[in-house]
């Protein structure tokens, strides 16, 4: 008997922490739908983001008319080296984090994100990477690795981002092929040589796209057989023919896409972002995501699957070992928990940036950290973005009094601490936690409003809330 | 293809390749070798001092930031849309080279606002000097350098920064102040679990948040919620993220009293003149809070510009140029701001993760090396000459194109550590490390 309870109660942590991990915070109608259908079919709903009615987030994006349009069409319409356009980007990140209801196709485009890095500091990339948002990273975020590793060699954005535009035969440029082995594919130290490096930079010459200076449709993916060198070239042991132009770089990427360290790097990294580091030493989960990319090819749903089964969060015991949310996530988390409109999502971005980590803006190639010791050291701005965004302070949020009143459902501030807790932190605030929210709520100074305002902003200011 | 031996061999305190090629060298480098005996720090003050790391991000160019003015041919030969102009009167600081050292540089134009500092024998540089791990990944590279250990094929690298470990070897000054600050979002490798660190993106406005009728009663109950002042010790158990979590939210809280008490809108002293850039913001911010007496041993600034020049390199005019120009007047600055009792007790460390190869690529850049050029500037610092030993440009005495390292970006490090904070932070900083003398203190 108590064996069933302890597994029925395991059950239930473990649908609790595929909701906070498939989340950027499980709204309740969320948490409501995965008791109705359970586990697995909520998990397969989620991965079939356009099964999920979407108009919310529609009805938000509506005036970013940018969205689904080209380079050559944004640089026409976007002036002033398209700065705008970057800030709308990152805004438009905001929002579709916040009001999808495709919030594991968000998570999962935060991974591709950080994997892929593209920031916008590269020669047109304010033109270059919107586009590359839509047409790389969203549109194939949950279609196969493959898939998605050819759409990002042949992006404008990553080719300007990584020089792979000025490089030619003469002297190659190696950026773009260094990471394409050591972050891309096949992981550093994996016994790749730095001969290995240059002989993919010869591959990848005459690689690049259309510069707005020069003739054709500005922002395409271009071969230009005048830079490419088209000697014989020897990548990992295997000989590239003389003579075969733009088929040398796919040839590399057949080479690197067949190799189990770049199928191992993938399956790790989907294990880690979802399951933290603890899984990735003390659970079978890598290999079990490693075996499924090699039977389906790369297909990113089945791997996510996989990952976030109830076995793989039952064996991860994902309830004990949580993971550090990140400024960005802690941010969206707190406006979905509290029902926040976000009034000014471009504005938001400011509000990001004293968190330290705004959408797009990691200056390199890796991503921003998932260590969380590159994070920790910086949680007092997350303790004024929530006293700030709860008393009203903000310009580009809004959250009042009665949502607050909501989330504690009018109560008297005796059951404040279990609501607020109940309400913002899937597994619940630990029992010091709770005391100190209630004592705050029963006995702390001023007026009933300012009380729920102060313990709420305790909640979300909470190591519990950091984590998920 | 990289042999980390080979770095290893290169190392001053060992007998070097270049130490067989030529015999004056030879004979310098026995010289250093007998001095390497003296342990670093065996000379240092009381250890009150600080340490200030300014890191370039991407990789310095070290042979556009300080030339060899022997080399000549061999650069002109390798990088011929590279070449910085050495003549004093182009704004070039001739510095003398080191025992060890065949010849003289000249540090890059951008550098000028140096001059005082070189002159007072409070700037030295290290040519040739990187990590003793091979890698020219920056990732791998940043890595090893911040652990403070080179990676090992199968092994688990160490968590835990090196700074971390200095400074868990240490008394801890003061019971609030951050022991560790990053100036920037994230908290770099090497400070990552050192005791009380933290990061700070801007320190303006970091004690102020919320409604300030309830704002005592606010804090009163985070840390009592923290198990802090107010709660019960212990209430810190759980998992170790949790705890470690919660850890982080006791220094953060402790924090907002002792850097809301100082005053970031001050007035540089001695009419300081930072430049209007990230890094002259932050190094302001640097000597704020050194200024302030709180008690912090270790500052970290991330220069928040991208040093891997792939393309475009300039390096006469340009993106290096103008970051080599920002560099020499924040430094410059910051020394003027601090004066000489505050700057007597201050060391600042600049370098990147690694240097870039000797050739130029296609795009006018270069791309990622081994070797290169470590400025060092402080009050303590014996300065004046660039030291380390030079590798030679010859092709043969190229690390697969690029520079040879000679010196062991540690024994750089670990020299500087004792000379701020006493011998004992040494070797914990960097366990496994035989260090080479270098010179600087």
């Amino acid at each position: 008997m108590s064996t069933s309870t302890s597994a029925g109660a395991d059950a239930r942590r473990a649908l609790l922490a595929l909701l906070a991990r498939a989340t950027f915070h499980p709204t309740a109608d969320q948490r409501w739908r995965a008791l109705v259908v359970g586990h697995d079919a909520w998990l397969d709903e989620q991965l079939d983001p356009f099964g999920i009615d979407d108009v919310d987030a529609d009805a938000a994006l509506a005036g970013y008319s940018w969205i689904g349009r080209t380079a050559g069409e944004l640089r026409a319409s976007f002036g002033g080296g398209g700065w705008a356009l970057s800030e709308q980007s990152k805004a438009a990140r905001i929002v579709r984090a916040v009001r999808s209801e495709r919030q594991l196709l968000e998570r999962v485009v935060d991974l591709w994100n950080d994997f892929f890095n593209v920031p916008f500091t590269a020669q047109d990339a304010n033109y270059l990477r919107p586009p590359h948002e839509e047409e790389v990273i969203r549109a194939h975020a949950l279609g196969t690795f493959p898939e998605l590793l050819r759409a990002v060699a042949k992006s404008p954005a990553m080719g300007a981002f990584l020089d792979q535009d000025s490089s030619d035969r003469d002297a190659p440029n190696e950026n773009w092929a260094r990471e394409l082995l050591e972050l891309y594919t096949l992981g550093e130290g994996s016994g790749y040589t730095e001969n290995d490096v240059r002989e993919v930079a010869r591959c990848f010459t005459g690689w690049g796209y259309v510069r707005h200076w020069e003739p054709g449709t500005f922002g395409v993916f271009r071969f230009d057989a005048g830079r490419h060198d088209d000697g014989e070239k020897t990548v990992l042991g295997r000989a590239i023919p003389a003579g075969g132009g733009v088929q040398d770089g796919e040839r590399v990427l057949d080479l690197l896409l067949l190799d189990p360290r770049t199928q191992a790097r993938v399956a790790r990294a989907v294990v880690r972002w979802f399951l933290g580091d603890a899984a990735l030493e003390s659970t079978d989960a890598p290999a079990r995501v490693e075996a499924v990319y090699a039977a389906t090819g790369g297909s990113i749903p089945a791997m996510v699957r996989e990952c976030l089964s109830q076995q793989s969060l039952l064996e991860a015991r994902a309830w004990e070992r949580p993971v550090l949310k990140r400024p960005f996530h802690f941010a969206v988390s707190l406006l979905r928990a509290t029902g926040a409109r976000l009034t000014s999502p471009t504005t938001a971005v400011y509000a990001l940036e004293g968190l330290g980590q705004v959408p797009f803006e990691w200056p390199e190639p890796d991503g921003f950290p998932l260590d969380p010791a590159a994070w920790s050291g910086g949680l007092a701005p997350r303790w004024r973005l929530a006293s700030q965004l709860l008393s009203g302070w903000t310009s580009w949020a809004d959250v009042d009094v009665q949502d607050l009143e909501d989330l504690v459902g009018g109560a008297p501030e005796a059951a404040w601490a279990r609501a607020l807790s109940e309400a913002l932190v899937p597994g619940g605030l630990r029992p010091h936690e709770l005391r100190a929210v209630d004592r705050f709520a029963r006995f702390g100074p001023g007026p009933r409003a300012d009380r729920l305002v102060g313990a709420t902003e305790l909640v979300a200011s909470s190591v519990s809330f950091q984590l998920v | 293809m990289n042999d980390p031996l080979r770095t290893k061999s290169l190392d001053p305190s060992l007998p070097s390749r270049r130490a067989v090629l030529r015999g004056a060298a030879a004979l310098s480098l026995s010289g250093a070798a007998a001095r390497a005996a003296t342990l670093p720090g065996a000379s240092s003050p009381s250890g009150d001092g600080s340490l200030v790391l300014v890191h370039l991000s991407g990789g310095l160019d070290g042979l556009v930031a300080c030339t060899p003015l022997f080399e000549g041919a061999a650069l002109a030969a390798q990088r011929p849309g590279l070449l910085v102009p050495t003549a004093a009167s182009a704004g070039a600081l001739r510095v003398p080279g080191g025992p060890a050292q065949p010849g003289d540089f000249a540090l890059h134009p951008g550098l000028q606002p140096l001059a005082p500092a070189l002159a007072a024998g409070e700037l030295a540089l290290v040519h040739a000097a990187g990590s003793a791990d091979p890698t020219r990944s920056h990732f791998a590279a940043r890595d090893a350098n911040g652990a403070g250990v080179p990676s090992a094929p199968g092994a688990m690298p160490a968590a835990d920064g090196w700074v971390a470990r200095a400074l868990a070897a240490l008394p801890e000054r003061s019971a609030a102040a951050p022991r560790a600050l990053a100036l920037g979002s994230t908290l770099p490798r090497a400070l990552r679990r050192a005791p009380r660190a933290l990061s700070v993106r801007d320190p303006r406005g970091f004690a102020s948040y919320g409604i300030s009728s309830t704002l005592a009663a606010r804090r009163a109950s985070l840390a009592s919620m923290l198990g802090g002042a107010f709660g019960a010790p212990g209430s810190g158990s759980g998992t170790g993220l949790q705890a470690e979590v919660e850890r982080a939210s006791r220094d953060a809280h402790a924090a907002i009293g002792a850097l809301g008490a100082v005053d970031f809108d001050r007035t540089p002293a001695g009419g300081a003149a930072y430049p209007g850039s990230l890094l002259g913001r932050r190094m302001f911010d640097a000597a704020t809070v050194l200024r302030s007496g709180l008690g912090t041993e270790v500052v970290y600034v991330d220069s928040g510009a991208d040093w891997d020049d792939h393309d475009q390199m300039g390096p006469v005019t340009g993106g290096l140029a103008a970051r080599l120009a920002d560099l020499g007047q924040a430094l410059a600055a910051f020394r003027t701001d601090l004066g000489p009792a505050a700057f007597a007790r201050t060391t600042v460390a600049v370098f990147g993760e690694f240097g870039r190869r000797v050739d130029q690529n296609a795009s006018g850049g270069t791309d990622h090396g081994r070797g290169g050029a470590v400025l060092v500037l402080g009050g303590g610092v014996r300065g004046g000459s660039v030291l380390g030993a030079w590798p030679g440009l010859a092709p043969a005495e190229l690390d697969d194109g690029a520079l040879a390292v000679t010196t062991d970006l540690r024994s750089i490090l670990g020299e500087l550590l004792a000379v701020s904070f006493g011998a004992a932070s040494v070797a914990p900083a960097f366990p496994g490390h035989v260090p080479a003398r270098v010179g600087l203190v």
